[in-house]
């Protein structure tokens, strides 16, 4: 009995945390009179009164996805700087992040330990904090208003930099060995043991740099003035009675993505948010 | 049968295991196609619903006003011709259009059925004489009677007069002599005396008399009353008879048609042109074998005194063309006429608010009365810094100020976009291809739209034509 009421519990709390989202996917489906009518307390100064929103259409429409799929060009520029913004990041953190973690992980080298921990409190550190220092640099590097000024800051992230040092850390020391006395040298280790070793804490990492690159708001929008350079993120547009569908909609079109991503890289972003949680 | 039989007994194959990772990739990458067709999809779209516009920019300029109207040109003057009416025509020469000199032949009338209206009215003529005679004879024998009437009147009057006096007279003296009587009476010493009459008997005498006086002045005043009131009845005239002017009114009327008869009969009943010119109007019934008509019978405009272009102007016109100006008339063939002058403006008959304009061409070869020709004038106004192509002005509905639309850049997702926006101005003065507008309403550097390819609104995004650039 305990235990059916703790379930129910849960369950309307769930129910309650999955109701934006519900409400999302819903809305998206609604005619633009349907939304005006429920969302009227929130566009008018009508304070005395709360969003009234029914879970189903009384009107299913695709309206919505029509405009946004067929009619708004905007959408699609945003979209694709969402992907030029998200694709090269990652390539960077390729790059440059999986050989540093190796790196952290199983070489020994002086200030190491010291260098590592700038890296733990740059992780920790709010992008409200060094935004201005960002700024600064980027802005004497000329790279203010190109997406180089997105790109860069994140593509040196630490974050995946630590995530992969966990994976890394837990090869043990006897497989690297046993391959150093096969004759195998420094980069053939890191390709042929680190990275297929490694490869569920690179994936999650990526997965992880995914989800935070897709949804990069700040940054954007504090380096790039120009419109026409803005990702998907920022595709706010003033939601009035009219196009609160298409807001909707292009919410929802927004999220597949990062959903599809989610899945693909799900058995390893379990592990990597483990590993992330792994005291140091 | 084994088709529906293979149908029957389809069954669904287990699909090969896939992972939920592999499917989620294919589906991103599947995701990430459909995007892509749909970006290049919606940007077709857009490409084909923006509108397209074309665009110039203000400039320095004078306006010029150019009015252009077709008219005709006309002769200075029309002369009618006429004839005496019912007349039979027994040929016409003259045609519409017809040039003719002094001289010409226009119709010839039957010279018999003049000969025969001649006779009559002569005839006509003569009794208008004889009538004339007898109310002049009837009116002297009126006016004798009547200064008889009058003599015979004042005679009375002078015999009434004489006689009445004399009868006053007598009466006068009688009552003097009573009164005498009356008066001598009181002085007799002998009041018993045989033959002395009383005082009373004499004074009733004397009374009696003087009432006879009276009666006497009565009666004369009388008398003469009433013959001076035959004096003024005698005097009175008789009824006013206008008869005998009359008749020589209308024997005077005949007189004179008997003269144009003669004129006629002597020129063999042929009526000729009075000067150069060309007939512009026969009347329908002057025809051979009709009768002439009691209104003109044909008008002959008068080219001896030179041309004249008329052609009527509207109100917007007439702003630029004044009595004075020098104007060029254009004829059809492409020929100019430069320099003549607007002789007069007068508001048309039909609507008061266009204005005839006569434009005297003097004697010139290179038109022809009748021919069409159009008017060019123009009028330079002073230099304006902001003129604006009139295809860019537009009016505002509702009396509202009129606008031009202008591209502006804005930033926007898209990129740099060109938007429309709008510009109320002032128009100082315009004409057909340009408008003068208020300085600093339009820069020089903005592109004013010209033509777009659809309706645009102030707000709207729009892209250049290929033209321009």
């Amino acid at each position: 009995m305990k235990r059916k009421l703790i379930i129910i519990l849960l369950m309307i709390l769930a129910g309650l945390i999955c109701y934006p989202i519900i409400f999302l996917i819903s809305g998206s489906f609604m005619s633009g009179q349907e939304l005006q009518a429920n969302l009227k307390p929130l566009l008018t100064d009508y304070t005395d009164a709360y969003i009234a929103g029914g879970l189903i259409p009384i009107f299913p429409t695709l309206k919505n996805y029509v405009e946004i799929l067929m009619d708004s060009p905007e959408f699609f520029v945003m979209f694709w700087n969402s992907v030029k913004l998200t694709v090269p990041i990652m390539g960077c953190q390729l790059l440059v992040g999986v050989p540093a973690a190796w790196g952290f992980a199983k070489y020994e080298f002086p200030l190491k330990k010291t260098i590592f921990m700038i890296y733990i409190i740059l992780m920790m550190m709010p992008f409200q904090v060094t935004m201005l220092s960002n700024y600064l640099i980027l802005d004497k590097l000329n790279l203010i208003n190109t997406h180089l000024s997105v790109i860069l800051p994140a593509g040196f992230s630490t974050f995946s930099v630590f995530i992969m040092y966990r994976f890394f850390s837990d090869i043990p020391k006897e497989i690297i060995e046993a391959a150093k006395i096969d004759g195998a040298g420094a980069l053939q280790v890191f390709r042929y043991l680190a990275l297929p070793i490694g490869s569920a804490g690179i994936i999650s990492a990526m997965v992880l740099s995914f989800l935070e690159c897709w949804n990069l708001i700040e940054q954007p929008m504090t380096f790039l003035s120009d419109q026409s350079k803005w990702p998907l993120s920022l595709y706010l547009p003033e939601i009035s009675p009219g196009t609160a569908g298409t807001a909707f909609a292009a919410s929802i079109i927004g999220l597949i993505p990062a959903i599809l991503i989610f899945l693909a890289g799900q058995d390893y972003l379990e592990r990597g948010i483990m590993a992330s949680a792994v005291k140091e | 049968m084994k088709f529906i039989e293979r149908i029957w007994d389809y069954k669904i194959q287990p699909r090969e295991h896939i992972s939920i990772r592999e499917r989620a990739i294919r589906w991103l990458a599947g995701f990430l196609i459909v995007m892509f067709l749909l970006t290049i999809l919606s940007r077709a779209a857009n490409a084909m619903t923006i509108p397209r516009v074309e665009t110039d920019n203000a400039a320095k300029k004078t306006i010029e006003h150019t009015v252009e109207q077709e008219g005709k040109i006309e002769a200075d003057g029309e002369q009618a011709v006429t004839a005496v009416s019912g007349l039979k025509i027994n040929a016409v020469h003259a045609a519409n259009g017809m040039a003719v000199e002094e001289g010409t032949p226009l119709l010839e009338l039957d010279v018999n059925d003049i000969g025969e209206k001649l006779k009559e009215l002569e005839t006509e003529l003569t009794k208008y004489e004889l009538s004339i005679s007898d109310a002049k004879y009837n009116q002297s024998l009126q006016d004798s009677e009547r200064s008889t009437n009058i003599s015979r009147a004042q005679e009375d009057y002078n015999s009434a007069a004489a006689e009445n006096n004399a009868k006053i007279d007598e009466a006068k003296r009688q009552m003097d002599e009573a009164y005498n009587n009356w008066q001598n009476a009181g002085d007799i010493i002998d009041p018993e005396a045989e033959n002395a009459q009383d005082e009373a008997s004499l004074k009733s005498v004397y009374e009696e008399k003087q009432a006879l006086y009276n009666d006497a002045l009565t009666a004369r005043d009388q008398a003469l009353k009433e013959a001076s009131r035959a004096i003024e009845d005698a005097k009175k005239s008789s009824s006013k008879d206008s008869t005998a002017d009359s008749t020589a009114l209308d024997k005077e009327a005949v007189a004179d048609k008997i003269a144009k008869y003669k004129e006629l009969k002597e020129k063999n009943g042929i009526i000729t042109a009075a000067g150069k010119g060309t007939v512009t109007f026969i009347d329908a019934s002057v025809v051979t074998g009709g009768i002439t008509p009691e209104t003109s019978l044909m008008l002959i405009s008068d080219t001896g005194n030179g041309l004249k272009f008329k052609a009527t102007l509207d109100e917007d016109q007439q702003k630029y063309v004044a009595v004075g100006d020098k104007v060029t008339i254009k004829t059809a063939d492409n020929e100019k006429i430069t320099d003549v002058t607007v002789e007069s403006m007068a508001p048309n008959a039909e609507n008061a608010e266009n204005q005839d304009v006569v434009v005297s061409l003097g004697n010139t070869d290179k038109v022809q009365i009748y021919d069409t020709a159009t008017l060019k004038a123009v009028v330079s106004s002073k230099a304006y810094s902001t003129c604006i192509p009139k295809a860019a002005l537009r009016k505002g509905a509702n009396g509202e100020s009129d606008y031009v639309f202008v591209l502006t850049e804005k930033k926007s997702v898209l990129g740099t976009q060109l938007v429309v926006e709008k510009l109320t101005v002032t128009v100082q003065e315009q004409n057909d291809s340009f408008a003068a507008l208020l300085d600093g309403e339009v820069t020089v550097e903005q592109k004013l739209i010209v033509d777009s390819d659809k309706e645009i609104q102030a707000g709207d995004r729009v892209r250049l034509a290929e033209s321009d650039g």
